[in-house]
């Protein structure tokens, strides 16, 4: 290792070295976890029987045409599938924590349904449906490559990199009627932790008092390097209870802005707020010249202080006025008797970067007058 | 600090002995290397990844990946050196994952603002961090803290060790830019403070 040309310099690297060196693991081993997984793979690849079980599983899928509905395992199919290792719970390793409590609450159904092709068996294993978002957890198996989504080359027309085969492409997600479902937005991927498996969620649903408490849904997933898509019919039943829908219509205003909250959706998974608005932006002193503010936020308070952070992301343009901000939000852990909005930008320079405190967080401008409380019914 | 040991156990030849005794179909004995490496393995990829959840993950997909390729493993290179490539491409295609899904949200103009930018417990090594990429980061690491060669490096990253020379200048002169511009910060800091 070269000489240090100065003390500054010496000092620094000490201070990292001293810094890195204090990382401690969050437990006191993962010994226990990556060996519990080595065991379990082990058995998984060389224990026969269970082969010849998925084996059989697929067959009987097949016979469906390559469309399997819930009708087509008997219970004691279902039965004997849930105990194939390969059907654990997807949305107990998500990143959304809604869904993760909701997998740990048992309010996700299991459809359990399989279709194989060409060696490739693709599998839905959780679906989970409050009215605000539509959350599908797939495993699939046949194919040694870990990872699951293809490659998306072109996210307009769904092309996907076809070169390795088994990987997956977009998911299609259509109502009984054909017409697509509508979303404000959506997460694809695979789940870390949680090998061969692929997560979709739509989110902020449009329209979702119309596809009622319980839909039908086909899902068609494209494969690389097999002629036709994977699908699926599958029912969504809304969540039966913990569901409050409001539409409080209360707001306030400061200068020429306005917002409104046109609704207010809590489930056990998730919170929406819908908000409406018109005006400019307001600005504090501090957010002229250089800097300018973002778009307005809206963090929501319970009425024991715990707060929900808007997942609304921010676009990179000063002072931009949405009128309708449709937005996600995780729960509180209880349901709370009131809600505050508490409206706030953040601070965008002329390079469009935003403004960090000392600890390299985004300095957030709060907007006191433009405080709203929602009482919980 | 080990030197001429980079990145290294205590007792080199105990894990030697695992290794063997993997191969010999004793699966325990795989315990004694987690064990061994597991929070150097970690750190890396915290730092790598920038985020604990990721790095808890990853530490042990990266071990059950190295259980499975250990008959991989040519006594070319350390032992360390190995579990270090493995690591480094894990931590690499996570990161490859985690802008195809942030660039799945693009399509509505946005940036996810996710946890990313709330890193818990932030020290002022932790926003030296901050400021470097990934690259950078592994780099500090391999170089700084566990002190391997450049040559060392160049087999982990896959990158020829003339590359990684002038990267490694080039992030010195960052780190000290750095330091010259937090000192400035400081002031202005501490004068916001005594307001």
């Amino acid at each position: 290792m070269e000489k240090w040309q100065n003390q500054t310099e010496k000092q620094m690297l000490e201070r990292i070295r001293s810094s890195v060196g204090r990382v401690e693991l969050p437990v006191d081993s993962y010994n226990e976890q990556i060996m519990n997984r080595i065991e379990h793979l082990e058995t998984r690849g060389g224990n026969k029987l269970l082969k010849k079980t998925l084996a059989a599983a697929s067959i009987a899928v097949v016979i469906g045409l390559g469309t399997i509905t819930a009708g087509f395992i008997s219970p004691a199919w279902a039965d004997t599938l849930s105990q194939i290792p390969v059907f654990s719970s997807i949305f107990k390793h998500t990143e959304n924590p809604g869904l993760k409590l909701a997998a740990e609450q048992g309010l996700t159904t299991s459809p359990n349904m399989s279709v194989t092709k060409d060696g490739v068996t693709l599998s839905v294993t959780e679906v989970f449906y409050d009215g605000i978002q539509l959350a599908i957890g797939f495993e699939r198996t046949g194919v040694a490559d870990e990872r699951v989504l293809a490659e998306i080359t072109d996210f307009k027309t769904h092309e996907f990199d076809q070169s390795t085969k088994g990987l997956l492409g977009l998911p299609e997600v259509t109502l009984a009627t054909g017409e697509p479902i509508g979303f404000g937005s959506s997460i694809t991927g695979d789940v870390k932790g949680q090998p061969n498996t692929l997560l979709l969620e739509l989110r902020e649903l449009h329209n979702a008092s119309a596809l009622g408490d319980e839909f039908k849904v086909n899902i068609r997933v494209p494969v690389a390097q097999i002629a036709e898509p994977f699908e699926f019919e599958v029912t969504a039943k809304k969540l039966a209870e913990g569901i409050i829908n409001l539409t409080p219509g209360q707001g306030a205003s400061k200068d020429s802005f306005h917002y409104k909250v046109k609704s207010l959706d809590i489930t056990p998974a998730a919170m929406r707020m819908i908000i409406t608005s018109e005006g400019e932006v307001p600005a504090s002193p501090e957010q002229t010249g250089e800097y300018g503010p973002t778009a307005v936020f809206y963090e929501l308070v319970d009425d024991a202080g715990n707060v929900a952070a808007s997942k609304q992301g921010y676009a990179l343009m000063k002072a931009v006025q949405h009128p309708i901000v449709d937005s996600l939000y995780n729960t509180f852990p209880q349901t709370p008797k009131t809600i505050t909005v508490r409206p706030y930008t953040m601070t965008l320079d002329n390079d469009l970067k935003l403004l960090l405190d000392d600890n390299g967080k985004p300095v957030r401008t709060y907007h006191k007058d433009l405080e709203s409380t929602i009482v919980i019914p | 600090m080990e030197q001429g040991n980079p990145g290294g156990p205590m007792n080199p030849n105990k894990i030697e002995e695992a290794i063997h005794q993997v191969h010999a179909g004793d699966r325990q004995a795989f315990s004694t290397i987690i064990k061994e490496y597991e929070r150097k393995i970690y750190t890396y990829c915290y730092y790598l990844l920038r985020s604990r959840e990721e790095a808890e993950d990853a530490v042990q997909d990266i071990f059950v990946k190295v259980y499975q390729q250990l008959g991989r493993y040519e006594r070319r290179v350390s032992f360390s050196a190995w579990l270090y490539k493995v690591a480094y491409h894990h931590c690499l295609d996570q990161l490859r994952r985690r802008k195809r899904r942030s660039r799945l949200l693009s399509l509505y103009k946005l940036q996810l603002m996710t946890n990313q930018q709330a890193l818990p417990e932030e020290s002022p090594v932790d926003r030296i961090f901050e400021n470097l990429t990934s690259e950078e980061r592994g780099l500090l690491i391999l170089r700084v803290i566990e002190q391997y060669s450049f040559e060392e490096i160049s087999m982990i990253t896959g990158s020829s060790s003339a590359a990684l020379r002038k990267k490694y200048e080039r992030l010195r002169k960052k780190l000290i830019q750095q330091k010259a511009d937090e000192k400035g910060g400081c002031a202005h800091g501490e004068v916001a403070e005594s307001n």
